[in-house]
């Protein structure tokens, strides 16, 4: 176990910008969007479905209104971070991962970016009927 | 370490906080097999997609979703609790506030499952 709370915050590696506590009040705004946009996702995918079984044209049909993309993509980002963040938390407790302040914010950026890209690669298909992987 | 400092017994803080991180892991990993779940809709002009959505559609999967439900539910209550102390709000009544968010969460998790089990069970009959 470390003694340090807040990955890359001040204190533990010298100066520089709080970035340790930025990340950390990001981590509570996106608990709130997630609150939101999960109830919403669930809405309409499950009570508002009525009971009809998921199908690809509903939720094509759905996903053409821009609104509802916007939710969809907000939750996904949001989650993404809020989960990241959590994880890399309890792998920094167990001294799992990157421990570096810099290679920390590439390792986890570069996770976190990419499953965002793939997680929109997956709404295409519904939205245009296109994806590129 | 002694062994009655391994287990957390009655600490009701520290089963909130172990519970927390253990429904958090849970999360993540599912927020990655959903996405994969959903990625499937590139297959076939979406016959791929229905086809693992008809899948689903069995009582079993949906008792699981209810359980990801109450993962979600006690997450998001506690979470809240947890920005109240961050606040330092409730600090010294941190484990009657537990009790409420969980008293709370309880009263939601029943109505999300009374209202949507119908629903699912009437789905999975047709």
């Amino acid at each position: 176990m470390r003694e340090n709370g807040i990955p890359g915050s001040k204190g533990k590696f010298g100066g520089g910008p709080a970035w340790g506590l930025w990340a950390w009040v990001l981590q509570r705004l996106t608990a709130a969007v997630v609150v939101v946009t999960i109830i919403m996702h669930l809405w309409l995918t499950h009570w508002a479905q009525a009971g009809r079984e998921i199908s690809f044209d509903e939720v094509s049909r759905r996903l053409q209104s821009p609104l509802f993309v916007a939710v969809d993509v907000l939750l996904l980002g949001a989650a993404l971070y809020h989960a990241l963040y959590g994880v890399r938390g309890i792998l920094w407790e167990l001294g799992l991962g990157p421990q570096a302040p810099r290679l920390f914010l590439a390792f986890y950026g570069l996770v976190g970016l990419s499953a965002f890209i793939y997680g929109l690669n997956a709404l295409l298909p519904f939205v245009f009927k296109i994806s590129f992987f | 370490m002694r062994r009655r400092e391994l287990w957390l017994g009655r600490r009701l803080g520290a089963w909130a906080w172990l519970l927390h991180r253990l429904a958090g892991i849970v999360l993540a990993l599912y927020l990655v097999v959903h996405i994969m779940t959903i990625s499937t809709a590139r297959f076939e002009d979406g016959a791929a997609f229905d086809r693992i959505m008809r899948t689903f559609n069995n009582p079993v999967v949906k008792l699981l979703e209810i359980l990801l439900i109450a993962a979600v539910i006690f997450h998001m209550a506690n979470g809240f609790r947890v920005i109240l102390l961050d606040f330092v709000l409730g600090i010294h009544h941190q484990k009657a506030l537990l009790w409420a968010v969980m008293g709370v969460g309880a009263v939601i998790l029943v109505a999300v499952a009374v209202t949507l089990l119908p629903l699912a069970l009437a789905s999975g009959a047709r």
